[in-house]
């Protein structure tokens, strides 16, 4: 187009060879010099601005552009002068151009050619900055990143056999098997024992969370009865109720309930719920139901407990939401309705909580589609 | 017969010498006769010793793996028809260490898990399932 045809010339006739010298001006105030071969003729200003930004910030990631400590504007002479490159009033670096003749020399209109070249790689220089800064700082974020990941994954590891081994000795003497024990070591060993498992599941729910942040959560679906796996659930917790003084009942139909899921995240998101439920309730009950609605199979787990204030219901399904303070007594991680609300999002289920508040009970409801 | 000619043998290969003293304890307790190694290593050469009812692997051990073991236990004429358990420590095959999946265990020829976490009661429940299932 004439017009653009037009504008390379201004741009360009002042630049003998079509080359240039930059120094930059860096953060930490050394000084970066490199020649620039960039071909200026077939270029309007925004793409040679776009180019140089490209090439520069390219050489700024490369470290291309070598450190020099000698780009004052002393060796100027007659045939090259040397411009600021400014940016935010800021100088930013500093254009060596070669003319073939003295400066002197130049007429206004070709003065005024090599000032717009100048103005167009400052932007060029300055966006190149940012842009290389911005990267930068996101690199740096990504490793940080990784490093938490990393860091969470290795503890996690690192604590988890440890645990194991405090938990399994804390059994062994509970059972006798190191001789017969008064009552009191007995309950000190079933405390050990407790305080172990909180620490086994902490580090599960940390493993967890990370598989779901990384998107690495496998699902082997298979087909089975879900009312056997919430019996057996039910089952296994009733001597923990029962220690505690809580009712713990289960309702549910004769007949088999098929649903396809993964039987492990299921049983986790279900046992969660129970657990929940016994952790919370000092007096009274725990009701555990299962029915068919439609073509849902819905599971509910009410208890008698502390309730949930109402402005904590909305959140009680994100991460670290402990709910209110007397919630905080109780040990736990906060991560595990989280994890629970994720599983059941990739089984296309729901789950929710409803409550009349504080010390007024909650009711957990998980609905799966069956088969 | 002696009553103690007819108790199963439990070999149990783990690394770490206090799960092997928690879980003999515990097995023998309820009636197992248990042998432990130390190692995949030491694990191979007891296996072909004590001819085991039921092996329990530990997936991670150093130098050579749980895999690896079971890897060389199949490989073996007189080891290859011997029926191995995973010990693993999160149970969950997706939580194991990524090189290891619940899938690979299976074409590995392990015939289950058992997390090393659960209350020893139900590891010992897990066990008496594991062998009947095998005897059935």
């Amino acid at each position: 187009m004439p017009n653009d045809e037009a504008k390379n010339k201004d741009v360009t006739a002042a630049l003998y060879q079509r080359n240039f010298e930059l120094a930059i001006i860096t953060k930490n105030l050394s000084l970066l010099k490199k020649l620039y071969h960039v071909s200026l003729v077939t270029l309007n200003r925004d793409e040679l601005i776009q180019k140089l930004a490209d090439t520069i910030q390219m050489d700024l990631e490369l470290s291309l552009v070598a450190i020099t400590a000698d780009v004052q504007p002393t060796t100027e002479d007659a045939k090259s002068r040397i411009f600021p490159l400014m940016a935010h009033d800021k100088q930013i670096g500093l254009m060596s151009v070669t003319l073939n003749r003295n400066y002197a020399e130049l007429s206004e209109h070709e003065r005024s050619s090599i000032e717009s070249t100048v103005d167009v790689v400052a932007i060029a220089l300055d966006r190149a900055n940012a842009r290389y800064e911005l990267e930068a700082a996101n690199a740096k974020l990504v490793v940080a990143d990784r490093m938490k990941t990393q860091f969470l994954s290795f503890a996690s590891h690192q604590v988890k056999s440890p645990m194991t081994v405090v938990k399994g000795y804390a059994e062994l003497i509970m059972d006798g098997s190191f001789g017969a024990v008064p009552d009191k070591v007995k309950e000190t060993a079933q405390k050990i024992k407790e305080s172990s498992n909180r620490l086994i599941a902490l580090v599960n729910n940390l493993l967890d969370l990370r598989k779901l942040e990384e998107g690495k959560v496998e699902y082997s679906m298979t087909d089975f009865d879900i009312v056997g796996l919430v019996k057996n659930i039910v089952e296994e917790q009733k001597t923990v109720a029962k220690a505690k003084g809580l009712e713990l009942t289960l309702e549910a139909p004769a007949e088999l309930i098929t649903v396809h899921v993964d039987q492990e995240k299921i049983r986790q998101v279900i046992q969660n719920l129970v657990d929940n439920s016994i952790k919370y309730t000092e007096h009274g009950y725990i009701r555990v139901q299962l029915r068919m609605t439609n073509n849902e199979c819905r599971i509910t787990v009410e208890d008698s407990g502390i309730g949930i204030p109402a402005d904590l219901l909305p959140n009680l399904f994100e991460q670290f939401n402990r709910g209110s303070v007397e919630a905080k007594k109780i040990q736990g991680t906060g991560l595990g309705l989280y994890i629970a609300k994720m599983f059941m999002l990739a089984h296309k289920g729901t789950i929710r909580a409803e409550s009349e508040g504080t010390g007024k009970g909650s009711t957990f409801t998980m609905e799966l589609p069956t088969v | 017969m002696p009553e103690q000619q007819i108790k199963q043998k439990i070999l149990i290969v783990d690394d770490n010498k206090d799960f092997l003293e928690i879980f003999s304890i515990k097995l023998a307790a309820v009636g197992f006769e248990v042998i432990t190694a130390n190692s995949g290593k030491e694990g191979i050469v007891k296996a072909k010793e004590v001819k085991p009812d039921l092996i329990l692997l530990d997936v991670e051990m150093p130098e050579m793996s749980g895999v690896e073991t079971l890897y060389n236990l199949k490989q073996d004429g007189s080891t290859k028809e011997m029926k191995v358990v995973f010990l693993t420590n999160y149970g969950e095959p997706q939580k194991e260490t990524s090189w290891i999946d619940e899938k690979f265990a299976r074409e590995a020829g392990a015939v289950d898990y058992i997390k090393k976490s659960e209350d020893l009661e139900k590891i010992t429940d897990e066990v008496r399932r594991v062998i009947a299932q095998q005897q059935a």
